[in-house]
């Protein structure tokens, strides 16, 4: 598995959503695919010399969000089993998301037809968006 | 344990080892400093040592084992407990599986090994080398280690001193050291009981005292809340006791600030015979200067300037006298009263008479003592029946030598010329060339012998022995012939004091009889001093009845003494009837008992108020209160060193000042108000993890 | 599993002369959690973990660890509790392997595969001096000194002070190394802020000798909002605002961090008149700092002493 987690102190994310995110992000671009097992909360722990209940508690979000299963003496594996979201709560997660881009965007001057132009660049890039362009 | 022990044992082994070396180095200079003596006496070189040096283990050793072995013992128990003076590292100690009271042993075990193996070793060494004949050509008993041994086991409360000074979370850094003061009471107390034992009931106490204070200290960090009830009562005596000492030397400091607050006046008044037969009179006024007058008042006047004789001068004038303290008492039991200290030489032997080649020591069993000066070996002993050679014993015994009392005062003074000793009943002359003792004057029937005397009224040789029997005053020639003999009346008890003048024309004598001073006091003073001119040959020439001045005798003390006596606890004045006996009471110091009891009310009033101050409790209050009355200034002065004073706050309730470490507000009752809150308080319930 | 909080104490009160270092804490430990005790130099953070393991007698108040009262902890409860201090001070004339043969003739419980291993990890010879090793080299050995009889409460007073940061990382992965066992509490105080956010479970925050905050880390962290104001022209005066911890003026804004951040602060923000207000994301860090510092207008700290153009 060519797939690292890295996290960092002082920032402005906690650490539990720092290993979501570069999880969600991992699938999102590939590094990770269905089936694929990720470290135990122990082994990621010590890996990244932070609290077990800090990994536990990012596991327990990815699981809730429907990314990842434990599988009972095992593992546990990335799988998409089901849509756990409504589209509000999807929504709900997303927008902040947006706001911080377009937010860094208008911040360092770039302009909206610059946005919108990197922003269909990227969406071309990823393969596993569903209803793609 | 076994593994603290051992690594205490590492931690002051140096220590130990730098001790060891000191007390072994100065120990053996002064051994050599007393065989060289002995070395110089047998090349022929005169000198002469005092009864307390001539045997080291009474005389330099244990000064010398009083100072080293307090040093060492105090800084080996300080040194223990400044190796983990960092918190940390102390910490580090105390915080494992074993009860502090272990830890605590640990140390106490380690340190007192090492202090008896430092401080000890040598001392033993130099006892062996003064056992061993060959050495020291003057007496030894196995007694006389004592002393020494007193002076050894003082150490271990310096020791415990120490731990406690160490120990100790003080404000005031002076309040640290007192527990020293315990020590140092012990060593003067030590220095100055009748025996052995009454010394080593002392050294047990005060060491334990200063030991459960120590161990106190250590239970609870060095502060007094938190200790164990023990620990603190003995905390409150050790610094009680150092308090003491603190307020002595405070007492003579502020003495010294008045001026001649240290002098003694004294009057008194005596009788003084000058060497034409004129009796005159010398008085001291108390403050005033020495008086010298005739019998009728009238000031003696010095022939040749008209004015006032001076001292010098009229003793230029005295006759030369030689008294006796007639005794008729069973030798055994006299001897015993005037034994002195387990300290003193004088308590086993007086050096007698030094010939070329031997010594003799008069020993406390009796008989004469012989040491050779060059092999510095004991010869034999010389009783009334003959020499044992090699035996320090023997059939029978002579009384201690007239004018060698003890308390200490064995100079052995080598013009006063040693040739007879006395038994109950017979004078006997020595002959120490020859080892023999021949009778010199027996008493008949039940006359026994009061007391006898060799004078040397004209220079250095013997020419008369004066002997006192119950019925008979006389004055003998070396010979044994009798130069005269006087009826000895008015008779003993009531008359104890035998004086001889020797007056400048030949054959011309004056005996004076003395009364008893017990028996003059309970008659009044109104026993005269009988006085009687005789001449030998001719008998009574004039006699008179003089009155008797004893009762003029006064004694003002100094202004220190009387402060000094104010501030001793009224519990110590039960320290007369310790050491002395309950034979005390009949001349016990009440006044200065009274104005101790109501320095001590004053002390405890102002302890009461204090106590009221910080709210103690009823019964601590009385428990205070009585220390305070038991042990005045210096009982108040440990209770302020003592107490760790909480600090006082308003109460939130009633708004008077209350102290903090109490949870309910004593006047109110209320609790202390919790801290203010300022709107940034981020609280949440935590629940148990996984 | 036993439900008894490890530590927990009740209006525990210690004064100094007549100022208190600690006032009236109320604190729960839970069991099994990793707890951070933070507070400025001087807060009384020392103190009370002195009280805690029977050091120093509290002037009032009670306190239990292990269920034992602190007042007189029993030799047992100690071989139970590990105690790492500050300052790591050993004898310094034992060497490492004296060291722990000296320790663990003291503990029944002692892994002597645990102390080799720490002594390994920080590479100490056997043979070394404590007095010659080097502040990290000693952390280590009292590292392992305290891990080898496997404590059940390991209280660390600033661990890690002083040390380099590859000592550092091994403490901290001590630390996790630990949490292994549930029944297992780390109790520490400290000063980096990384080392709370990485390991711990709980924190708990003395203001000058007062308890202010006991909670999850999460809690905090949510609870402090850093929100910005930009003005036309220059921003006004800084209101009083409950729970506001600190601001920060620039040129056309303001810059607010606040606790409990409501409606009713909203609002009090919006009666500036701001032309935009904006939630600005802040670190735990800052949030400590923030917390810790002093309340009010802050400036840059030597701004006034710099000369004027």
């Amino acid at each position: 598995m060519s797939f690292n987690i890295t996290i960092s102190t002082g920032s402005n994310t906690p650490i539990y959503k720092q290993i979501t995110d570069q999880v969600w992000l991992a699938f999102v671009t590939g590094k990770l695919e269905v089936g694929d097992q990720l470290p135990t909360v122990r082994t990621l722990a010590e890996d990244l010399v932070v609290n077990p209940n800090t990994v536990a508690r990012a596991y327990a979000d990815l699981t809730r969000d429907g990314l990842i299963e434990s599988r009972a003496g095992r593992g546990v594996f990335i799988t998409r089993k089901r849509k756990v979201f409504t589209r509000e709560e999807g929504w709900r997660r997303l927008e902040p998301l947006i706001d911080a881009a377009i937010g860094e965007a208008m911040a360092m001057d770039f302009t909206h037809q610059e946005l919108r132009e990197a922003f269909e660049k990227k969406l071309g890039q990823w393969k596993h968006v569903k209803g793609g362009n | 344990m076994k593994t603290l022990i051992r690594k205490e044992l590492r931690e002051i082994i140096i220590l130990a080892v730098i001790g060891f070396g000191i007390f072994t180095f100065l120990l053996v200079q002064v051994y050599r400093s007393s065989t060289a003596f002995f070395a110089n006496l047998a090349l022929g070189q005169t000198g002469w040592m005092g009864d307390d040096n001539v045997q080291p283990l009474l005389g330099s050793f244990p000064k010398l084992a009083m100072v080293c072995c307090a040093i060492f013992g105090a800084i080996l128990g300080w040194l223990q407990v400044h190796n983990e003076r960092h918190r940390d590292l102390w910490a580090f100690l105390i915080h494992r599986p074993l009860s502090r009271t272990k830890i605590f042993f640990a140390k106490v075990i380690a340190g007192l090994c090492l202090y008896v193996v430092g401080a000890g070793l040598p001392l033993l060494g130099v006892i062996v080398m003064i056992r061993i004949p060959g050495h020291i050509a003057a007496p030894f008993e196995w007694a006389m280690v004592l002393p020494v041994t007193a002076y050894f086991l003082s150490g271990i409360v310096y020791y415990f001193a120490g731990l406690l000074t160490g120990l100790r979370q003080a404000r005031w850094y002076a309040s640290r050291g007192l527990g020293l003061g315990v020590a140092i009471l012990v060593s003067v107390t030590v220095a100055n009981v009748p025996d052995f034992w009454r010394a080593l009931f002392l050294i047990l106490l005060g060491g334990a005292i200063v030991a459960t204070a120590a161990w106190g200290s250590f239970m609870s960090n060095g502060y007094y809340d938190g200790q164990p009830l023990l620990g603190r009562r003995a905390l409150a005596t050790s610094l009680m006791l150092g308090g003491f000492i603190v307020v002595m030397f405070v007492m003579v400091l502020l003495g010294s600030l008045v001026p001649n607050s240290f002098r003694e006046s004294f009057h008194w008044s005596r009788y003084q015979m000058t060497k034409d037969g004129e009796i005159y009179k010398m008085t001291q006024p108390a403050g005033k200067p020495l008086q010298i007058t005739e019998l009728n008042g009238a000031p003696l006047k010095d022939t040749k300037t008209g004015r006032p004789i001076t001292l010098t001068d009229f003793n230029r004038l005295a006759d030369s006298e030689s008294g006796i303290q007639a005794d008729f008492e069973d030798q055994a039991q006299y001897q015993k009263r005037h034994q002195g200290r387990y300290m003193e030489s004088s308590h086993f032997f007086t050096l007698w008479r030094q010939t070329p080649d031997t010594l003799w020591y008069w020993n406390q069993n009796g008989r004469l003592w012989g040491y050779d000066i060059a092999s510095r070996r004991f010869i034999g002993s010389l009783g009334p029946s003959g020499f044992t050679p090699g035996l320090a014993t023997g059939p029978d015994r002579f009384s201690r030598p007239e004018g060698k009392e003890g308390h200490g005062n064995g100079y052995y003074d080598s013009s006063y010329p040693a040739q007879t000793l006395m038994t109950d009943t017979v004078v006997y002359k020595l002959n120490l060339e020859n080892r023999t003792a021949s009778i010199f004057f027996a008493a008949t029937n039940n006359n026994r012998i009061g007391g006898a005397l060799d004078v040397s009224s004209k220079g250095y040789d013997w020419n008369n022995t004066i002997v006192v029997t119950r019925e008979f005053v006389q004055l003998m020639t070396p010979d044994g012939k009798l130069v005269w003999q006087m009826p000895y009346v008015p008779a003993y008890p009531a008359y104890n004091g035998v004086t001889v003048s020797f007056l400048e024309a030949t054959n011309r004598f004056t005996l004076w009889l003395n009364a008893n001073d017990q028996t003059n006091k309970m008659m009044g003073w109104t026993l005269p001093s009988r006085v009687v001119w005789l001449a030998s040959g001719q008998g009574v020439l004039e006699s008179t009845n003089l009155p008797s001045l004893s009762g003029y005798r006064g004694w003002t003390p100094p202004l220190t003494e009387r402060l000094l006596r104010s501030v001793v606890p009224p519990a110590f004045y039960s320290a007369p009837v310790f050491l002395h006996g309950m034979d005390v009471f009949r001349d016990f110091p009440w006044k200065d008992l009274l104005i101790s009891v109501v320095a001590a009310v004053v002390c405890a009033v102002v302890g009461w108020l204090l106590c009221q101050r910080y709210h103690f409790s009823a019964g601590a209050r009385l428990k205070w209160a009585g220390f305070h009355l038991l042990f005045g200034l210096p009982g108040l002065l440990g209770f302020l060193c003592v107490q760790e004073w909480p600090a006082r706050e308003a109460c939130p309730n009633c708004k008077k000042l209350r102290v903090v470490d109490r949870e309910k507000c004593e006047h109110c009752g209320a609790n202390f108000a919790p801290p203010e809150t300022n709107g940034t308080e981020v609280f949440e319930p935590l629940t148990a993890v996984k | 599993m036993n439900e008894q909080p490890v530590i927990r104490t009740q209006g525990l009160t210690r004064y100094f002369g007549a100022k208190p270092a600690v006032y009236d804490l109320n604190l729960e430990v839970p069991r099994g959690c990793v707890f951070a005790f933070l507070g400025r130099n001087g807060s009384g953070k020392t103190t009370t973990i002195r009280m805690l393991l029977g050091l120093l007698q509290p002037t009032r108040g009670e306190g239990r660890i292990l269920g034992h009262d602190i007042r007189s902890l029993p030799p047992e409860a100690r071989a139970r509790i590990g105690y790492l201090t500050e300052e790591h001070q050993l004898y310094g004339w034992m060497n490492v392997n004296e060291c722990g043969d000296f320790q663990s003739r003291f503990y029944p419980r002692w892994n002597e595969k645990i102390f080799h291993g720490v002594i390994g990890h920080f590479s100490l010879k056997p043979t070394a001096r404590v007095k010659d090793l080097s502040r990290g080299e000693r952390a280590g050995l009292c590292l392992g000194l305290t891990l080898a009889p496997e404590p059940e409460l390991l209280i660390l007073d600033d661990p890690a002070m002083g040390l380099d940061p590859v000592a550092h990382r091994s403490l901290i992965e001590s630390m996790i190394y630990l949490t292994r066992r549930s029944d297992r509490t780390i109790f520490f105080s400290s000063h980096q802020l990384a080392d709370v956010e990485r390991v711990a479970d709980y924190i708990a925050i003395l203001d000058r000798s007062v308890l202010r905050v006991c909670c999850p880390l999460e809690t905090f962290r949510n609870s402090v909002q850093q929100v910005r104001l930009r003005f036309p022209g220059a921003p006004p005066p800084v209101p009083k605002i409950p729970g506001l911890l600190q601001a920060f003026r620039a040129e056309g804004e303001l810059r607010f961090i606040c606790l409990h951040y409501d409606e009713a602060t909203e609002r009090a923000l919006q009666a500036l008149a701001p032309t935009q207000m904006e939630r600005v994301p802040i670190n735990l860090e800052d949030a400590f700092i923030s917390y810790l510092g002093e309340r009010g207008e802050k400036s840059f700290i030597l701004s006034e002493t710099e000369a004027q153009p």
